[in-house]
This record gives C-alpha cells, structure tokens and sequence, in this order.
C-alpha cells in the first residue's frame, strides 16, 4: 500500500477508536492490530501527532496493575476532523467501488 | 531480542531528536510493554508487533518533531596545532570569533536566505585541513551552483578557539567580523569591505587590514598595527608598547595608553588621547587636523610642524618657534608631528593651570611669535614699496608705522 495512503487511512481508524470512549496506548494499538497488519510501534507515533495539532489531549490514569495508563481522548477539534476525514474515506470508497 | 535490548536501541536510535520527543515515545513503549506482557503476550512478540526500531524511526518525520539543528561542530584538536587560520576570502560571510569554554576549536556556519531572490546561500562547502600544526577552516562557494549575484551577503561563520593558541588569522573579503573575548599569541584579520570590531582581545600582537571597512579595536592589550584604506580608525581604552595606525582617507581616534604611536593618514583627521609616558610620537597628515592630548608626557624632543595649517600647542616644556614649526629638545618623549595642510593642537593634560610665573614665561613666548610675525610683515611692506605705486605708498607707509607701533611696544613688555 502506499505509505502515505496508508498513513492517512490510519489516522482516521486512530481517531475513529476515540469517538466513543477514551482508550489507552495498548488498548487501542491493540484494536487496530487485530484488524490489520501494522507496526503498532508507528502508531504511537500517529497518536503524537494528533496530539502536537490538538486533535487529541491525553490524562494519566493511576492503575492497579502497573505504571500510570495514558488515556487519549478526542477534541473537539478533532472530532470535526475525524468526520470530515470518514466522509472522504466513504467517498472515495465509493468512487472505487464503481471502477473496480 | 529482548525488551531491554529493544528499549536500549530505541533510545540510542533516538537520540537525535527532541529530548521531548525520547522521552515521551520511551515512555509510550515502556507501558506497551507492561500491559501486552500482563495480556499474556511475550516479550517477543510484543517486540513483533510494535515494529523494529528502523520502522518505528523511519516513521517519525516532519508532521511529528524535526531534527533539531546541528549543534556546532566541534573539532578535537590535536595537542600540535598551535594556529588557527579562518578563510573566507572568496566569499561574503559575517565572521564572529570567540573563545570557546573548552580546549576544543568549535565552528558553524549558518547560511542566509537571500532577502531577494529567495534562494538558498549557494556557500555549502566548509572544509577544515590540518597543515602541520596549523588548522584551517575555510568557507567555500560553490561557484557550479552559484546563480546570485556577489553582493549579497552569505551568512554567518561562529568560531569558537581555545585560549593556548600561538596565532590566529582570518582571511575574509565582506562581511562583518566580530572578535570577543580572547587570548592568543598573535591575531590577524585581513578584509576587503566590512567593519572589523574587536573587543576585549588580550594578545602580543594585533595586525588588522582592510580596504574599506572602519577598524574598532576596543578594552584590548597587545602591540596593534592597523591598516585601513577608506575606513575609519577606533581605539578605545587599548594598551600596548607599540601602537601604529595607517589610514588612507579615514579619520583615526585612539584613546590608548602606548609607548611609541604612529598615526598617519592622507587625509582623515586624527584625535589621539594618549595615557602612559610615551617614549615616541609620529603623527603625520596631509589634509587632516591634528589633536593630540598627552596624559602623562612631561618633557619633549622634536617637533611639530604644520606648513599650512595653524599649530596650537599647550605643554608646559620650553620650545622654540619659527613660524609654524616648534622645536624641543632634551625631553623625555620623542615628539614628531607634522601636517601640510591641517591645523595642529597639541596639549598637555593640566597644562591649563599653571602658576603665574610659568604664565609669564608663556606670554614671553606668544609674544616672541607676535614679534616674528610683526618683523615679516614689515619686511613684506619695505618690499612692496620697492614697486613704488604712487597711489598705494601712502597707505603703506602708514601701515608700517602701525606694525613699528605695535613692535615697540611688544618690545617695552617683554624686557
């Protein structure tokens, strides 16, 4: 797959985890995993970015288990940008879906 | 592979980014680690799925943090250099030099955008060269690539050297350099066009040359020689042995304490205030003033001469006065000033308030001047009368008598 195609599909199945509840690292690289072969090391990576541009915020959350969860929880700013980037995903599939 | 070897990697392979940007992705990891291990997953395959460390790094670019800049290249000296050279004659950099906090030399070169064109400075190549015990930096243009004009200015060359150097030179062409704060042997600076400001350089020998930039040497010890064509020259509170300046059309200011100065100039005028006992002065114009105030000279040997210009001097040392020229002799402090067409002040510091016996003595002398110049015009009126205009002889025959007047009662004074 294109990297960058890839990047872009990948940034929105980051966003899209968050739109019904906060998640922590593991938890949500571990729900993408599941669905797709990726480097969930690269997915960090996404998820600080999205953080830098103010799409998501993060809070710790102490844990009885181990060290102290970080939560990533959508903005609003990043909500309005996860609808618009599943609008174009949809549309775009759309498109392909009538050539193929 | 294990999680510590793959944390350690990690972190090695992060090094060049953001400390802000380590931390938190060694954090990230950490605690992926922790829960995949309480899900049941090895070390292993954890390690499969986040990616190897190449994935993970090739990942992070620009929407995430950028390399931070280079910091500045350091250079482990070998213990043989003794000189440093700086060469950047074939392009137009600013220069700043400093001393550096360790015994290492350090330089970095930031390139300007061209405020015109927008096109990046074309000097790309910095190249340092050991000779011997020498080490060169040197700025290079990349002349395949360079589409601009010279006039625009290249950017900035910092050099950091230690303070055990025998000699360090710069060999620039425009550009400003800037010299702060060091401790060398010798040092010395050559350019075309640029100021060159020298502050606080404590050195055996300081030589500075240039074409059409002003020279400020300031709070700064060493014998200093400078050469300028069209700058000006500025000495501010230096000391040295040996202070000599030469200009072309620049005025020359120096506030030193110097044993022997030379200051010449064509056609600037030149402004010395001079502290310490001086052994010798030369100062010589050809169009410019001259003023010199003399701090701590006491007594003199010499002479100062303007053939033009009017010569005013204020010391309190005998000398003898014929016409424009002043002559001393068995002082202390060799004095030798001349100018052609500029006017001359010399003073020395309290001279102005001197006892009434040594005013007597100095109105003796002015008097003694007035004289001579009262016998020449005298000379100049018998001469005119030889042409023997008819209309014009009265008027100088009453002019003399004025003249003979003023010469006898000059006369009854000074008995």
């Amino acid at each position: 797959m294109n990297a960058q195609f890839k990047k872009g599909a990948l940034e929105l199945c980051v966003l899209s985890q968050l739109t019904d509840k906060d998640q922590y690292g593991y938890e949500l690289t571990e729900a993408i995993s599941e669905q797709m072969t990726v480097a969930t090391g690269t997915l960090y990576l996404i998820l600080r970015r999205l953080k830098e541009e103010d799409y998501v915020d993060t809070y710790l959350v102490e844990s009885l288990e181990g060290p102290a969860r970080k939560y990533y929880r959508l903005t609003e700013k990043g909500r309005n940008y996860q609808n618009e980037l599943k609008d174009e995903w949809l549309d775009f599939v759309k498109r392909i879906a009538v050539l193929i | 592979m294990i999680k510590q070897e793959y944390m350690d990697a990690l972190e090695k392979a992060l090094e060049p980014y953001d400390d802000d940007l380590r931390q938190e992705i060694m954090n990230d990891f950490e605690e992926h680690f922790v829960y995949g291990l309480k899900s049941g997953h090895t070390e292993e395959e954890i390690i499969n799925s986040l990616g190897s460390v190449e994935e993970v790094i090739r990942n992070i670019d620009e929407p995430i943090k950028s390399k931070p800049e280079p910091k500045a290249q350091e250079l482990i000296r070998t213990a043989s250099v003794r000189n440093v050279l700086i060469k950047a004659d074939n392009v137009g950099v600013d220069i700043d030099l400093h001393r550096s906090a360790d015994h290492h030399v350090h330089y970095d070169y930031v390139p300007a955008n061209s405020y015109f064109n927008n096109k990046q400075s074309n000097i790309r190549l910095i190249k340092t060269i050991e000779e011997g015990d020498t080490l060169i930096v040197s700025l290079e243009k990349d002349f395949q690539n360079d589409k601009r004009s010279g006039f625009f200015l290249d950017g900035l060359l910092n050099v950091e050297i230690p303070a055990d150097l025998e000699t360090v030179s710069i060999i620039g062409k425009q550009g400003d350099i800037d010299i702060t704060d060091l401790i060398v042997g010798s040092l010395s600076v050559n350019t075309m066009s640029g100021d060159i400001d020298i502050v606080e350089v404590a050195a055996q020998k300081i030589n500075v040359n240039s074409t059409n930039g002003d020279i400020k040497i300031s709070e700064s010890t060493g014998d200093i020689n400078c050469r300028s064509i069209n700058g000006d020259t500025d000495l501010d509170n230096c000391r040295a042995a040996v202070v000599s300046i030469a200009n072309t059309n620049g005025d020359i200011d120096a506030d030193v304490y110097a044993e022997v100065l030379t200051a010449k100039t064509t056609n600037g005028d030149i402004d010395l205030d001079i502290k310490g006992a001086m052994k010798q002065l030369l100062v010589e114009t050809v169009s410019g003033d001259i003023a010199v105030l003399l701090q701590n000279a006491l007594t003199f040997n010499g002479r100062v001469e303007s053939l033009r210009g009017d010569v005013d001097i204020r010391v309190d040392y005998p000398c003898t006065v014929r016409r424009n020229c002043y002559l001393f002799s068995d002082g202390q402090t060799g004095i030798d000033v001349k100018s052609l067409n500029g006017d001359i002040e010399i003073e020395q510091r309290g001279c102005d308030s001197r006892s009434a016996e040594e005013d007597f003595h100095w109105e003796q002398k002015a008097s003694s001047q007035t004289k001579d110049g009262i016998d020449d015009a005298i000379q100049i009126l018998e001469a005119l009368k030889k042409f023997n205009h008819s209309d014009d002889l009265k008027e100088l025959n009453r002019l003399k008598s004025v003249m003979d007047e003023i010469k006898a009662d000059l006369q009854k004074k000074t008995r």
